[in-house]
């Protein structure tokens, strides 16, 4: 009996704590959640217009391998992508998130692609934990960025030494960052890969909309 | 009164956690490369002192001794989880940038610390007196940290070009070693200042 009371007497104050601790998390994260989704999404779609901004009309569309269908933020085991229009109202521009290894962690980037000309156009760093001052020049340094003004994905994207680029499907390295110049080659060059046959799927059925 | 100014400038000089108490060293070491990362860490850290503080302050009676350090993490990881949701909400790009850390200050032996020696044995009014100046200590720490790392490693205060355009950045500031040596340098300069005013009122 004893060993009972003596039990409760230290289980019923950590049971109040418990339950006092749960009601503050989920009073503050119920606050919270709308502001941070906004402006998440608000961070996306600007940094998506950042990127190309020649496109109009430029929409979150997902999808699971069957549909396509607008959404409001990135589905999890989708493919989701911005798909904008060209001067001419055809879907041709679009902007894809793609991700993959760098030198010290994931780097996330953004890249706008024109499906026409199989043609990278814009190109922005989302997230990157590489070596300040090295390999973190990725994201700014802008001999490195007008890489991606006009880069041809055909015959395959290439990342070639600094100074030595000589063909449009190549991009010119940064000395000193080599890896995270490679690793963002690698990046682009299987996103590519990958939603190519997605995109053309997704303009061949809104052609002319 | 006397007492309340002492709870109040204990943590933020004479006692100051970083620079007397060499405590903390982690965020102080790893989030110190910018003046706003600095100061949203400091001002997180203040958050939860404060608020920790309060509750351990009023629930000193409840809780049982046999598990008080447990009650205290508790208390504190709640109040953690609160400050990121807060902080997400008011600057994502601060949240990203500040990455892990935030979670971590619930490993930050400051507030346990402060917990266990202060909160749990005095009234709320005073525990948030030495909260107020634990944490005040802290950010200002924080903040000569990351303002001598920014201007030195990259030339700007709060993102604000300060430098004229022929510096050249040391980047080796914003880098981990110089996190080190800036506050190997700043630890000299205020055990100077300490060393000097016990000089004068002996």
């Amino acid at each position: 009996m004893n060993n009972i009371t003596s039990s409760l007497k230290i289980g019923l104050p950590l049971a109040i704590l418990a339950a006092i601790s749960g009601l503050l998390i989920v009073v503050s994260h119920l606050a919270t959640e709308p502001t941070i989704k906004a402006a998440q999404q608000r961070i996306l779609q600007e940094s998506a217009v950042q990127v190309i901004p020649q496109a109009q009309n430029l929409q979150l569309i997902c999808s699971d391998g069957t549909n396509f269908k607008a959404a409001t933020d990135f589905i999890r085991d989708q493919d989701c992508f911005f798909a904008g229009q060209d001067s001419a109202e055809s879907f041709n521009y679009f902007v894809l998130n793609a991700q993959g290894q760098g030198f010290a962690d994931k780097i996330q980037v953004l890249y706008g692609y024109d499906l026409n000309r199989a043609t990278i156009i814009g190109f922005l760093v989302l997230e990157s934990k590489e070596t300040p001052g090295l390999g973190d020049k990725i994201a700014f340094d802008p001999a490195f960025l007008d890489n991606f003004k006009q880069l041809a994905t055909q015959p395959k994207i290439e990342v070639v030494k600094q100074g030595q680029k000589t063909a449009p499907h190549q991009i010119d390295g940064i000395t000193g960052a080599t890896i995270s110049s490679v690793a963002i080659g690698d990046i682009l060059r299987s996103s590519v890969e990958h939603f190519t046959p997605i995109l053309q799927e997704f303009q061949e059925l809104n052609h002319g909309k | 009164m006397e007492n309340s100014a002492d709870n109040f400038f204990r943590g933020l000089w004479k006692e100051n956690p970083v620079f007397v108490q060499l405590l903390g060293m982690c965020p102080i070491l790893a989030v110190s490369n910018t003046v706003i990362n600095s100061l949203a860490m400091g001002l997180a850290t203040t958050f939860v002192l404060i608020c920790s503080g309060i509750l351990i302050s009023l629930m000193r009676n409840i809780i049982p001794k046999q598990v008080r350090i447990a009650a205290f993490i508790i208390i504190i990881a709640t109040f953690v989880t609160v400050a990121e949701f807060i902080l997400q909400a008011v600057s994502i790009e601060i949240h990203k940038s500040l990455g892990a850390f935030i979670s971590l200050i619930v490993v930050n032996c400051i507030i346990l610390g402060r917990a266990e020696a202060f909160a749990s044995r005095n009234p709320v009014f005073p525990s948030i007196l030495d909260a107020v100046g634990t944490g005040l200590g802290f950010t200002f720490a924080l903040f000569c940290m990351g303002a001598l790392r920014e201007v030195l490693g990259s030339g700007t205060f709060a993102g604000i070009a300060v430098m004229p355009a022929a510096f050249e950045p040391w980047i080796v500031f914003i880098l981990p070693g110089g996190g080190f040596f800036v506050l190997g340098f700043l630890l000299l300069v205020v055990n100077h200042i300490n060393s000097s005013l016990k000089r004068r009122a002996a």
